[in-house]
C-alpha cells in the first residue's frame, strides 16, 4: 500500500505519538492550579500547545479515572463548570515525570 | 441555541450511558464558552449559517462521542480497517439495512444478514475477542475469509492462504450440496 503521501502519513503518526506524551505532561503541569477545561485549553494554546476539545476532555477523564486528577462541579460566570486539579497522587507522579522528562531530554540532546 | 441543544442531544445518544450526563454538561459549557467568545469578537450573535459552520467544524456527533469511548477499546486490525471514526456509522447502516430488508419482505436476504453479521463479530473482524472466542474463531467460515482479506491487504494474518481457501471451498461445497438436497425435496 505505497501511496504518494505515505511518508507524510508516517510523519504525522510519529509526530502524534511524540506529542501524546508531552501533552499529558503539559496538562498535568497546568493543573497544579485548579482550572476548568476551557481555560486550560486557552492556557495550553497560549503556550504553543494547542489541543482541540475532542482530545482534551477525553484525556482529562482518563487522567481522573487513573487517579491523577480530581474534579468538582462549581458555578462560575453563571454556568456550571468542572474544575480539575492534580490529586495528591497526581502531584507525586507529576514530579517523577518531570524528572524523567528532563533526564530523557538531556540524554537525547547528547544523542542528537 | 436550539442547534446547540440538538447537537448535544445527538452526541449524548452515542455516549456510554453511565457518563453521558456528565460529559454533556462539560461539553455544553465548552461550546457555550467558545460561541460566546467568537460572538464577542464579532460584536454580534452568529447568524444561522455561522452557527452551522461552527458545528460543522466541531465534527459530527458520532465522531465526537467516539473519542470518549476510545479508551474502552483497544484497537484491532478490523477496527482500524473500517476506522474508529466510521465504525459507529457503519454499524448504523448495518442495522438500517437489516430493518429495511426485513420490512420489505425479502426475508432470505435478512436471514443471511442475521447469520452473517453475528458471525463476522464472533470471528473477530471488528474488535479483539475474549480469549475463548478467539480460540474457536477458526470454526466460523468468515474467519478464513478475513484472513485472506488481511493477507491481500498486506496486513498480518494467521494461517496459510491455501488452507483458508480450502476451508472456504469445502464449506461452499457442503452448503451447496445441502441446499441442493433441500431444494430437490421441497423446491
Amino acid at each position: 500500500m505505497a501511496s504518494g503521501n505515505s511518508n507524510h502519513d508516517l510523519f504525522e503518526n510519529l509526530r502524534l505519538e511524540l506529542r501524546r506524551g508531552s501533552l499529558i505532561l503539559a496538562v498535568l503541569a497546568s493543573l497544579q492550579h485548579e482550572q476548568y477545561g476551557y481555560t486550560l485549553r486557552k492556557a495550553l494554546t497560549d503556550h504553543g500547545m494547542p489541543i482541540d476539545e475532542g482530545t482534551l476532555y477525553p484525556l482529562l477523564r482518563r487522567l481522573e479515572t487513573q487517579g491523577l486528577l480530581v474534579s468538582e462541579w462549581r458555578e462560575e460566570e453563571k454556568r456550571n463548570k468542572r474544575f480539575y486539579r492534580l490529586s495528591e497522587n497526581g502531584k507525586e507522579v507529576f514530579k517523577q515525570l518531570v524528572a524523567e522528562w528532563q533526564s530523557m531530554n538531556s540524554s537525547l540532546n547528547g544523542i542528537l | 441555541m436550539d442547534i446547540l441543544e440538538s447537537y448535544l442531544r445527538a452526541v449524548k445518544r452515542c455516549l456510554p450511558r453511565a457518563q453521558s450526563e456528565d460529559i454533556i454538561k462539560e461539553l455544553s459549557d465548552e461550546l457555550h464558552s467558545q460561541i460566546d467568545e467568537q460572538q464577542a469578537a464579532l460584536g454580534r450573535p452568529f447568524n444561522d449559517a455561522e452557527m452551522m459552520a461552527f458545528f460543522k467544524q466541531h465534527g459530527d456527533p458520532m465522531t465526537v462521542a467516539r473519542r470518549y469511548r476510545q479508551d474502552h477499546h483497544s484497537l484491532s486490525l478490523g477496527w482500524e480497517l473500517i476506522g474508529p471514526e466510521l465504525f459507529p456509522t457503519y454499524l448504523m447502516f448495518l442495522a438500517f439495512n437489516l430493518t429495511l430488508t426485513i420490512a420489505s419482505g425479502k426475508a432470505a436476504v435478512a436471514f443471511v444478514n442475521l447469520i452473517y453479521v453475528p458471525m463476522m463479530h464472533i470471528s473477530g473482524l471488528f474488535y479483539p475477542l475474549p480469549k475463548f472466542l478467539r480460540a474457536i474463531s477458526p470454526l466460523w467460515p468468515s474467519y478464513h475469509l478475513q484472513q485472506l482479506v488481511f493477507n491481500a491487504l498486506g496486513a498480518p494474518f494467521y494461517g496459510r492462504a491455501g488452507v483458508h481457501i480450502a476451508v472456504l471451498l469445502g464449506v461452499t461445497l457442503l452448503l451447496t450440496l445441502l441446499s441442493m438436497r433441500r431444494l430437490a425435496r421441497v423446491g
